[in-house]
């Protein structure tokens, strides 16, 4: 088959200007606006160059020899820029133009000194490969850079291109007198298929090159976007994990004032109380007429006064430090009548007569912590105590439960029960302390909630078990199925 | 030696160990008053430094001591001397319960305390030593009828699970069983956590045992370890 060289122009020419057109098409919006031009205006000028040379003959000469090959030289100087922007690199224009002008004129000088023709052809193919070079320099080089494979594609191609071109080129420097048409030699036919391989898969890479610039710009955005989302959360969630942290902070300090203030009131006036009633009693001691049974009743009476004080601290102070429940209880296997008689010991001495101990079970040792126990038991020995007639009996009953198994300790008091309206609240935290308070002193305030706290502690339950006009009967459970 | 003796059993010698002396002063003579012999240490070098430091026979301490602290004081004692340790404290620190007993304390008793209260401790301490120590005879278990025989020959009925916990002690040999053994003994049939099961078989069994027999039971929880037969257990 033969090929025609003209005909073979035409043909890339018009590639080259076609081409170009669908790149405009498709990238303008997502890449940079000069860059795609700079790139289609050089392909599409290289293809008008081409077209001019394959239509020689159809156009007038000054055309196709004066304007083509200056075009064809500035082409490759406007894809050189287009790619040299994608690295952000920058030859300076005066050398770029610099170039062009120096090989334009050598051009027109040849032509006007009628060298021959293969002079000019050799000229014109060694501007042509050194472009093509100086292009697939630069798309190998932004595919090192960005491992984009459509960089890779144009680098190939137009390395295609100016392999061919660099070959005819060597071949041409050896034979260039002899040359009397464009197609003659065979190396034509190489840089024709490498010509139409670069107007095809140049210009596809380079949109290519485009979308993938502009896919990877968008992946970047959409990372630093969920980055920045990511950091706002995160602020969030510290922000809300301070406040949090400071309510509670706040909420413990005023527990603490509360604390503070039940301690002033609890401690300093019965204490004075304690201090009035020695005084007289070393008054009874001094007196004349010395009644020891005068002067021990009044040190009772101190005692029993400095008593209560120390189990209002003992509250408090439990309340404050042992029973907020963050950490599991200790148990320890305990003999249950001991704890018994040592909490009857915390009581005050006139009063240890009226306690009575039943116990309706033969078992002796249970699981507890014997001092929570001994807080409890304390409190609500000293409300039955309280609440009841002077001299009438408080019972402490001991029984086995089996479902669930535990051990019930029930206080029982003859008092005259409990309102209604107190139930509810009952073993709340300063629940219904001033409706019960009795010239003692004393208070509901924390007593049965301490009791309370004690048996959840164990893992049990503190419930009044009846009340109404014949007494009350508190009831403990302590569950027995629990290590220690 | 009677458990049944109702005699409060003081011992006749005892180390005070606290460096509040008000509290020092007036317990050591009510126990004096009692036929103890008291000797007060201020804090524990003194106790440590002294010809019979492991020679009481009852130590009270306060943990709250200044220089060696109580709970290490309490550690060196546990090494050489099995005596009685009573722990009285003025500390309110929630965990200071936890570090006596698993010190070796055998009892906690917080301050403010009377001293008929810290009598009453230290013969309970001494009543379960006692009854412990004095277990020269031995209990018998008889797998075929499914009895365990107390020495002073009461006799319990045992269930299955009872049954075989008890020759999980037989074998022990009066070594400590570990808990995943006797879970294991106990196996998955039964509902609900394992631990649970087995905490309320060892209560149960003890209060069957404690209902026959006014004789102190041997059987003893240790902490997150298990569970130990302190007494002779011999096959019937």
């Amino acid at each position: 088959m033969e090929l025609h060289a003209q005909t073979a122009f035409v043909v890339i020419g018009f590639l080259y200007i076609a081409l170009p057109f669908t790149a405009w098409t498709i990238v303008r919006e997502r890449h940079g606006r000069l860059r795609v031009s700079l790139w289609c205006t050089g392909t599409l000028i290289y293809g008008f160059s081409v077209l001019l040379i394959g239509l020689r003959g159809s156009v007038p000469d000054w055309a196709s020899l004066l304007v083509a090959p200056p075009l064809g030289y500035a082409a490759w100087g406007l894809l050189i820029r287009a790619l040299e922007s994608e690295l952000g690199e920058f030859t300076p224009m005066p050398w770029l133009l610099g170039v062009w002008l120096l090989a334009v004129a050598t051009y027109l000088s040849l032509y006007s000194a009628d060298a021959s023709y293969g002079a000019r052809i050799l000229l014109t193919t060694t501007v042509h490969a050194a472009g093509a070079v100086a292009v697939t320099c630069l798309a190998y080089r932004l595919y090192l850079r960005t491992s984009f494979r459509s960089a890779a594609l144009v680098a190939l191609a137009y390395g295609a291109f100016a392999l061919a071109l660099v070959g005819r080129q060597a071949t041409l420097w050896a034979i260039w007198r002899d040359v009397q048409g464009l197609g003659v030699h065979w190396t034509f036919v190489p840089v024709f298929v490498a010509g139409l391989i670069a107007a095809l898969y140049g210009n596809l890479g380079y949109i290519g090159l485009a979308l993938e610039t502009a896919q990877a710009r968008e992946i970047h955005n959409t990372f630093e976007l969920a980055r920045e989302q990511e950091r706002r959360s995160q602020a969030e969630l510290r922000v809300r994990e301070q406040s949090a942290l400071l309510e509670e902070r706040s909420r413990l300090l005023a527990h603490r004032e509360e604390i503070l203030a039940a301690l002033a009131h609890e401690v300093r006036q019965p204490l004075n109380n304690a201090l009035a009633a020695l005084q007289s009693a070393e008054a009874a001691v001094l007196a004349p007429g010395f009644s020891s049974t005068q002067a021990a009743h009044r040190l009772d009476r101190a005692a029993a006064v400095l008593a209560h004080v120390a189990a209002a601290v003992d509250n408090t102070l439990a309340d404050a430090v042992l029973l907020d429940g963050s950490r599991p209880i200790t148990r320890q296997e305990v003999d249950i009548t001991t704890v018994l008689e040592l909490v009857i010991g915390d009581l005050p001495s006139t009063s240890r007569h009226r306690i009575h101990i039943e116990r309706e079970t033969t078992t002796r040792t249970a699981a507890m912590h014997p001092g929570l126990m001994r807080l409890a038991l304390r409190n609500l020995l000293n409300n039955a105590l309280a609440y009841s007639a002077p001299n009438a009996a408080v019972t402490i009953r001991v029984r086995d439960s089996d479902e669930p198994l535990s051990l019930l300790i029930d206080v029982e008091d003859k008092g005259r029960g409990l309102p209604a309206e107190v139930l509810a609240s009952l073993f709340q935290r300063g629940a219904s302390g001033e409706q019960m308070r009795r010239s003692s002193g004393q208070g509901h305030g924390l007593g049965l909630y301490i009791v309370r706290r004690v048996a959840e502690l164990h893992q049990g339950t503190a419930a009044v078990l009846e009340t109404g006009p014949q007494g009350t009967v508190f009831r403990l459970s302590i569950p027995q199925d629990i290590g220690l | 030696m009677d458990q049944l003796d109702p005699i409060t059993m003081l011992p006749k010698t005892l180390a005070l160990v606290d460096d509040d002396q008000d509290f020092t002063d007036y317990l050591a003579s009510y126990l004096r008053d009692r036929g103890v012999q008291v000797d007060v240490f201020a804090d524990s070098a003194s106790l440590l430094t002294s010809p019979g430091v492991f020679d009481f026979e009852f130590y009270v301490l306060d943990i709250g001591l200044p220089g060696i602290d109580g709970i290490e004081l309490l550690k060196v004692l546990r090494r050489r001397t099995d005596a009685g340790v009573l722990v009285v404290s003025g500390r309110m620190a929630p965990d200071a319960f936890e570090l006596s007993i698993s010190a070796g304390a055998d009892m906690y008793l917080s301050k403010p305390v009377r001293f008929e209260q810290v009598a009453l401790a230290i013969t309970a301490v001494r009543r379960r030593e006692a009854a412990s120590r004095g277990n020269s005879e031995s209990w018998k278990l008889d797998c075929r009828a499914k009895l365990l025989i107390a020495p002073d020959a009461a006799r319990i009925e045992l269930s299955e699970t009872d049954l075989a916990v008890l020759e999980c002690f037989l074998r022990a040999g009066g070594a400590t069983v570990g808990r995943e053994t006797l879970k294991q003994t106990l196996g998955k049939d039964e509902a609900g956590d394992p631990d649970n099961v087995l905490h309320a078989t060892i209560y149960r069994l003890r209060r069957r045992i404690e209902k026959a027999t006014p004789l102190a039971v041997p059987l003893q929880s240790l902490s997150r370890v298990g569970y130990v037969f302190r007494g002779q257990l011999v096959s019937a």
